[in-house]
C-alpha cells in the first residue's frame, strides 16, 4: 500500500515514493451505539463488526466521536479484536480517533494492561499508546517520510538497523505502518514502509 | 374484610447514618420473620445520610422484599427536613410495597441525589447509571470533565461490584450525591460479595492493592486521571474488617469493625 500525499516534496525528493492508489477507509462508527458505551457484551458485539470489517480497505478506522464515555471491559473486547485484525490483515492501517481524554485514558490503561500498542488520531497527529516512549518518536519520524525504507528512517533516527527493525515491526504491529516490496529495486528484495496521511484519515470521521 | 397482622420487623436508625454506621445497622441480618412480615424503618433521630446509607437502604429493601414476599416496609422519615429530604430523593422512586409512614410525596426535584439508590442486576443497568448520571451532572452544573470522570466511575464501580457480588442473593447497588457550591461529588457502590470481607486475611489483601504508582487497575487509574485533570480524587473501601483510604499521596490500611460485604467510595471535587 503506497501513500499518496506530498507530491511537491516527492518531485524535490528522489527518496519519497508516492502513488495515486486510493484510499478505501473502512469506519466503525461507534457512537451509533449510544454516548456511554459499556459492558463486556456489548464490546464483543463491536468487536464481532472489527473482525468482519473490509479486508481490502485501505485503513480500519475506530470512530469514537460523540462517544463520552467508555468502560474498559468493552475497550479491552475492541483492543483484543483489533489486534487480531492486524495481525489478519497487515497491510491495512487500523487507527481509533475522535477519542475525547477519558475515552483515550481508559484505552491507554487496556492497552498497558494487555501488553498491546495502538494507533490514535489525536489533533491531526497519529500517536502510539500503550507502548514504549521510542514508538512514538520513531512513528513522528516515518511521518514526517510517508514512505520509506528502513535505512532511511534509520538514518533520520540515527539508529542502527536491527533496532529499527524491532520498532517497525512494533509499529506494524499497532497498525500504523504497513509494508510491501518495492518494485523498483534493481537487486533484491527492497521492503518500503508506508505510514497513512492523518488528513486523509479524518476526512472520514463524523 | 378483617385486616391481615404481618409481624414487625423494628429497625430503629438515629444520628449520622453514613459510612460504616449505615452498613453496619442496615445490612446487618436480623431474625428470621414470616413471610408476610412488615419493616418498619424508624429513621426519624437520622441526623445525616450519605451515598453509602443510600445504597444500603435499597440493599435493605430488596433483601426484605425478597425474603418476605408478601410483605412490606414502612419508613418513619427522619424528622430534620433536610435529612428526610435527602434520604428520599437517594430512595425515589420508592419500589412497590414500600411506604411512608406520614404518606408525604417523593421529592420531584433531586437537588443532593444525583444517581438515586439502584440496584445493578448487570451491565446494562451499570451502562445506565453511568448515562443517568451524564445527565444528572448537566442538570446539576457538574463540568463536563468531571461529568465524564463521573459516569466511567460509577459504570466502573457498578461493573466490579458486579464481578465481587457473584453468588449473592442480592445484586449490587450504586448512588451518588452532589453537595455544596462547589458541587462535591460522591459515589458509593455496596455489594455484598464475601470474597473479601469474609475471609480471615480480609485486612492483608486490601493492604496489598496496588498503590497509584505500581497499579494498573481502574481506582489506581483514577488517582492519576484526577491528577492530571486538576480534580481531587479520594476512594475509601471499607470490606470486612478493613478500611482502605486511598489518594494520591496515600494509601492506608487500617483494622476496624467488621460491617458486611464490599463498599467502595469514590470523591471526586474539583
Amino acid at each position: 500500500m503506497i501513500n499518496t500525499r506530498r507530491p511537491t516534496s516527492a518531485a524535490a525528493d528522489p527518496l519519497v515514493y508516492v502513488s495515486a492508489v486510493s484510499l478505501k477507509h473502512h469506519v466503525v462508527r461507534l457512537r451509533d451505539r449510544g454516548p456511554v458505551l459499556g459492558t463486556r457484551a456489548l464490546g464483543a458485539e463491536i468487536a464481532s463488526e472489527v473482525r468482519a470489517s473490509d479486508p481490502s480497505a485501505t485503513a480500519l478506522i475506530l470512530d469514537f466521536t460523540g462517544v463520552r464515555v467508555a468502560s474498559s471491559p468493552l475497550l479491552d473486547e475492541i483492543v483484543c479484536a483489533v489486534r487480531s485484525s492486524i495481525a489478519d490483515h497487515p497491510d491495512r492501517y487500523v487507527v481509533s480517533a475522535g477519542l475525547n481524554a477519558d475515552v483515550l485514558d481508559t484505552l491507554e490503561l487496556v492497552a498497558e494492561r494487555r501488553g498491546i500498542a495502538l494507533a490514535v488520531l489525536q489533533d491531526d497527529r497519529l500517536h502510539v499508546i500503550g507502548g514504549k516512549a521510542h514508538l512514538e518518536e520513531t512513528l513522528a519520524a516515518a511521518q514526517e517520510l510517508a514512505t520509506f525504507t528502513a535505512p532511511q528512517l534509520a538514518e533520520r533516527l540515527a539508529l542502527k538497523l536491527p533496532n529499527l527493525h524491532q520498532r517497525l515491526l512494533q509499529l506494524q504491529a499497532a497498525g500504523v505502518i504497513t509494508r510491501a516490496d518495492d518494485s523498483s529495486a534493481e537487486r533484491g528484495r527492497r521492503l518500503l514502509f508506508d505510514t497513512p496521511d492523518p488528513g486523509e484519515l479524518a476526512k472520514s470521521l463524523c | 374484610m378483617a385486616m391481615k397482622f404481618r409481624e414487625p420487623e423494628l429497625l430503629s436508625l438515629s444520628g449520622p447514618i453514613t459510612r460504616e454506621r449505615a452498613l453496619d445497622a442496615l445490612l446487618r441480618v436480623g431474625p428470621a420473620v414470616g413471610a408476610a412480615a412488615e419493616l418498619a424503618m424508624f429513621a426519624e433521630e437520622m441526623t445525616d445520610v450519605d451515598a453509602v446509607a443510600g445504597a444500603a437502604v435499597r440493599l435493605r429493601i430488596c433483601r426484605h422484599l425478597r425474603e418476605h414476599t408478601d410483605g412490606q416496609m414502612t419508613i418513619v422519615p427522619p424528622r430534620d427536613a433536610l435529612v428526610a429530604e435527602r434520604l428520599l430523593e437517594l430512595l425515589s422512586p420508592l419500589p412497590e410495597r414500600v411506604v411512608l409512614s406520614d404518606g408525604r410525596a417523593m421529592p420531584e426535584e433531586s437537588r443532593y441525589g444525583l444517581v438515586p439508590a439502584t440496584l445493578i442486576a448487570d451491565g446494562d443497568d451499570a451502562r445506565l447509571a453511568a448515562e443517568f448520571a451524564l445527565e444528572a451532572c448537566e442538570h446539576a452544573r457538574v463540568s463536563e470533565v468531571r461529568a465524564n470522570v463521573i459516569a466511567v466511575t460509577i459504570m466502573e464501580l457498578a461493573d466490579n461490584a458486579l464481578a465481587h457480588a457473584t453468588g449473592t442473593p442480592d445484586p449490587p447497588a450504586v448512588a451518588a450525591t452532589v453537595t455544596g457550591r462547589e458541587r462535591f461529588v460522591e459515589i458509593a457502590t455496596v455489594d455484598l460479595g464475601a470474597g473479601l470481607s469474609e475471609q480471615s486475611d480480609c485486612l492483608d489483601r486490601v493492604r496489598q492493592i496496588p498503590g497509584t504508582k505500581g497499579g494498573n487497575g481502574f481506582l489506581a487509574h483514577l488517582i492519576r486521571k484526577g491528577a492530571s485533570r486538576e480534580l481531587q480524587i479520594s476512594i475509601e473501601i471499607i470490606t470486612g474488617v478493613a478500611r482502605l483510604r486511598w489518594t494520591a499521596t496515600r494509601h492506608r490500611t487500617v483494622r476496624a469493625n467488621y460491617v458486611p460485604g464490599t463498599t467502595v467510595i469514590v470523591r471526586i471535587n474539583p
